[in-house]
């Protein structure tokens, strides 16, 4: 059997056995049929060859328009994860601690100074009101002869008075400002615990630095019962044995801290002026004259 | 009407508001002056004293200038007080609802001595 399964014709063998068959009617016959029937098995053999490439070659599309997607759904999810991680730094930021270890958030901070705005205003209104009621106390006591001077000096008092309504205008709007930013430093923490952001040291948000070497040192004026007064600072200077002098007379703040000493950015409105405005539809005194005329 | 012999309620929740109102006042020779910061206050002492005008701010809290002038026009006696608004609302709209509730003047922060004397001079009368 073995060598029935192994033995191979020559091209010669073949020739002559083919040559034989073809030289009568029935070798002929078997020749003609033995070729349809070889025909029939390659053409089936190539139906199905075509069939399994068809196969194979969707298969591959198909893994490679997944491969794809998958991709895309990778890239997505590494931009959500990194737009998340830039919002909880973000938010980290925003309730940062200040350098000696308060937790008060920088919107706390504002509001604070914003408050001591209204204080410091409302205690320098009250100067200049002591200070225009004593000119008008002391115009009446002008003798008869300098009348037109007396009257000169309460015009100008007066004057001092009604422009120190500034104060009730100004803390209303900072008290608007005030109740805004509490506002936000309640939704900035209600994002905190949702994001989990009090856990994070932001990383990657750029602070906003001052470069001056002193940096550290300048935190303006000082709130209520944080600063020294002129009286703490000259003792400090003589018992490190500076002979200070008067530095000043007594310009300190009822909270004893130090004055900003920039009265002169603080002006007034216009005399006459109407009052808040913020928006284009308001009415002003003459206006209003007009509806009680 | 003499100056001396008008009596004024300020009503303002500023105390500085309320000094400066005072001094005016008292420049144009009006001492009779008293004081509240809100409407609530004002309410008690117009309920328990007699007055002849009020000069009120609007913005106040528990009960505003305009809740208050409300509360006057309903009352029996003091339907009648004369009352000045003086405030820094002015828009058009705050302007006609004072109006509509009863105000007879208006003024609007920041004044000046001058708007102030004429105000209470259209409200009652020339002031001697």
């Amino acid at each position: 059997m073995s060598t029935q399964q192994q033995f191979s014709l020559t091209d010669a063998e073949f020739a002559e056995i083919q040559a034989a068959l073809e030289s009568t009617v029935r070798g002929r016959a078997f020749l003609r049929a033995y070729a349809e029937q070889n025909r029939l098995v390659a053409y089936n053999a190539v139906v199905e060859l075509t069939r399994e490439l068809k196969e194979w070659t969707e298969r591959k599309i198909s893994d490679a328009a997944e491969q794809a997607q998958i991709s895309v759904l990778r890239r997505e999810l590494q931009e959500m994860s990194a737009c998340i991680q830039r919002t909880r730094n973000e938010i980290a930021a925003m309730q940062m601690k200040t350098g000696d270890g308060n937790a008060n958030s920088r919107i706390m901070l504002a509001t604070g100074e914003l408050d001591a705005i209204v204080s410091h205003t409302e205690q320098a209104t009250s100067n200049i009101l002591n200070a225009a009621e004593r000119i008008l106390e002391i115009a009446a006591q002008l003798p008869p002869e300098h009348a037109a001077l007396a009257a000169q000096l309460s015009e100008q008092a007066t004057d001092i008075l009604t422009e120190c309504s500034f104060q009730d205008l100004t803390g209303q709007r900072i008290t608007k400002v005030v109740n805004t930013l509490r506002y936000l430093e309640q939704r900035v923490h209600a994002m905190v615990e949702i994001w989990g952001a009090d856990s994070i040291t932001p990383t990657s948000v750029v602070l906003p630095t001052d470069p001056r070497p002193d940096a550290h040192l300048l935190n303006g004026p000082a709130r209520p019962g944080e600063g020294r007064s002129q009286e703490e600072i000259d003792a400090l200077l003589a018992g490190i044995g500076l002979d200070t002098g008067s530095l000043r007379d007594g310009n300190t703040d009822s909270d004893g801290a130090a004055a900003p000493g920039d009265a002169a950015n603080v002006m007034p409105p216009p005399n006459g002026a109407a009052g808040p405005k913020p928006n284009g539809t308001l009415s002003n005194q003459s206006e209003i004259d007009r509806l009680f005329s | 009407m003499a100056a001396k012999d008008l009596r004024v309620l300020i009503v303002d929740d500023y105390a500085t508001m309320r000094r400066i109102l005072k001094s005016l006042l008292e420049q144009l020779g009006i001492k009779n002056v008293e004081e509240a910061n809100d409407g609530v206050g004002a309410l008690h002492k117009l309920q328990s004293s007699k007055f002849d005008l009020v000069i009120s701010d609007w913005n106040m809290e528990p009960m505003s200038g305009l809740q208050l002038l409300k509360e006057c026009r309903s009352d029996q006696h003091l339907k009648s007080i004369p009352f000045i608004m003086v405030t820094a609302e002015s828009k058009t709209e705050n302007v006609l609802v004072a109006k509509e509730a009863g105000v007879n003047n208006y003024i609007v922060k920041p004044f000046n001595a001058a708007t102030l004397k004429s105000k209470i001079e259209s409200v009652v009368g020339p002031l001697q």
